[in-house]
């Protein structure tokens, strides 16, 4: 059984200073069974865009995805994206796989998994964020009950915090609530990646700017970085690259 | 009337609230037959309000009822089941069942898969429609494909079927921005005919008071915490307050709906995103 669990933005940044806090990280890092590392993105760090690529093994030039909207300033839906998924291969070829909560769309994308993401996959009040990783933790751990052999799961919440809430102390409580949440999930599979699409920095200091400064939410504080993190047991891989993530998978279970 | 939200419309006491409502109702008697016209009615709290407000329409100036269609999307808490059968017997009207049969005879629960080419035409011209190329999909009548048809194209055919040409829906201008332009009387193609909206100036609070107040019927679900009834597998309670007591300014009332798009757009904007 392999889990793959997203950490929408997730950075070494915030996770190595407060390992007093993430249990779960500091457990990791001292555990043998374990390696972690970094992903230096080449390409832009848009979620929707690295999230496909993570799952299709596309590069973003292949896919060409890259906005939840289009044009017309219309929602994507992934009849518009021209790939095949990790599910969609490996379900064909008689894999249990499921997916819940990718957000390389939004509502964000399920797989074989019942799950109504919280507030329609973009959660933004305190309340509303603290829900969505209680809810992912909770299905997950019911999906998991079921021994599927590939299940993906995503924590979305960290990334719209991390926008909004960047260099403040509660940051940490939130990264601390997905440590615990992540803690729970890993004891149900032997095998597991955990990954994220980017990393954190300043909104000044980001070589892009995903989001405009000010924003209806406020000022926007802090944007995406091109490091993203990667930690994983029982596969014998380094990931340097998000198509790793699919390589991985296909190399294991096509 | 305007062309959208009418700030004064909006801030009218509650009797004159009703009283607009029946304006619109008489003016669509004016324009069409009432065996030409047809409520949609949902068994939520804003329909209920709308079917009444017809009914005391038509009991005041003898007219006719209109036909009440109810839209089986598959997936429908059996409390409004209840609740719309109860309601046609106590005030006696014939509930007419708008379905997508050709596509419930394939599936026995959510999730089960549809294959395209077990479709009839009409299914499969609608698939085309908004896009979808695949061979199967999973049947959610809350997805974006599932919404279609068993909502969209259900009531479609019940349009065709039975001629109708005047569609009475009970929508709000306070319920999302995307329905702030909407108009008492708007056009609709595919298949031509007209929405009449006679409770458009009514807010979410407007439409609990009026329930309390003329003692109409609501379905239980939402004493139990439902503000927003949609399809059973997908709508969650947001609170467990009875939904009138729950904070109606500043929590989204389909909040704990999945199918709201508009919701999403807003969420992206107010993010930057778009």
């Amino acid at each position: 059984m392999l889990t793959v669990i997203g950490i929408d933005g997730a950075t070494w940044d915030v996770i190595l200073p407060n390992l007093d806090r993430l249990r779960t990280f500091k457990k990791i890092l001292e555990n043998k069974e374990w390696k972690h590392g970094t992903i230096h993105l080449k390409w832009k760090p848009w979620s929707p865009s690295i999230w496909c690529s993570m799952f299709s093994g596309k590069s973003p030039e292949e896919h060409k995805h890259k906005d939840f909207v289009n044009e017309n300033k219309e929602l994507v839906k992934r009849e518009d994206i021209d790939v095949d998924f990790i599910w969609d291969i490996l379900f064909k070829k008689g894999i249990d796989v499921r997916a819940m909560n990718v957000p390389f769309i939004i509502p964000p994308f399920n797989f074989r998994v019942n799950y109504e993401p919280v507030a329609g996959g973009l959660p933004i009040e305190e309340e509303e964020l603290k829900e969505e990783i209680i809810s992912v933790k909770e299905k997950s751990l019911e999906v998991l009950k079921d021994k599927p052999e590939i299940f993906i799961t995503v924590f979305t919440a960290l990334d719209r915090l991390s926008h909004l809430h960047w260099g403040e102390p509660m940051l940490v409580d939130y990264y601390s609530m997905v440590d615990d949440a992540i803690g729970e999930i890993i004891k149900l599979s032997d095998k597991v990646i955990i990954v994220s699409d980017h990393g954190f920095c300043d909104y000044d200091k980001a070589p892009i700017q995903t989001l405009p400064k000010r924003t209806p939410r406020g000022e926007i504080k802090g944007d995406h970085h091109p490091d993203a993190i990667w930690l994983c047991r029982g596969i014998d891989k380094e990931i340097n690259d998000p198509r790793d993530i699919f390589n991985i998978l296909i190399e294991m279970y096509g | 009337m305007g062309d959208s939200m009418d700030e004064k419309l909006m801030n009218l006491p509650l009797e004159k609230k009703v009283e607009k409502a029946e304006d619109v109702i008489k003016e669509a008697y004016e324009k069409f037959e009432p065996e030409e016209m047809a409520i949609a009615f949902t068994g939520g709290k804003d329909s209920t309000l709308l079917l009444w407000l017809v009914k005391r329409v038509c009991d005041k100036n003898n007219y006719e009822m209109p036909n009440v269609m109810f839209i089986n999307e598959g997936d429908v808490f059996e409390e409004i089941w209840e609740f719309v059968f109860d309601l046609s017997e106590k005030w006696d009207f014939e509930l007419k069942i708008a379905e997508n049969g050709d596509v419930l005879r394939l599936v026995k629960k959510i999730g089960d898969p549809v294959k395209v080419r077990e479709l009839n035409e009409f299914n499969r011209e609608e698939l085309k429609k908004i896009g979808f190329q695949g061979e199967e999909f999973p049947f959610e009548p809350e997805s974006f494909v599932g919404n279609h048809l068993m909502k969209t194209a259900a009531m479609k055919m019940f349009i065709i079927d039975n001629g109708i040409k005047a569609l009475f829906t009970g929508i709000r201008w306070d319920e999302q921005e995307a329905r702030r332009n909407e108009t008492y009387f708007s056009p609709r193609e595919d298949p031509e005919h007209t929405r009449v909206h006679p409770i458009l100036h009514f807010t979410e609070k407007d439409v609990w008071e009026a329930t309390f107040k003329y003692k109409i019927p609501y379905n239980k679900l939402y004493a139990e915490g439902y503000r927003s009834l949609g399809a059973k597998s997908t709508t969650k309670k947001i609170d467990d307050k009875p939904a009138w007591e729950q904070d109606l300014e500043k929590v989204p009332e389909r909040a704990g709906r999945r199918q709201d798009k508009e919701g999403i757009m807003k969420r992206l904007r107010d993010l930057g995103y778009m």
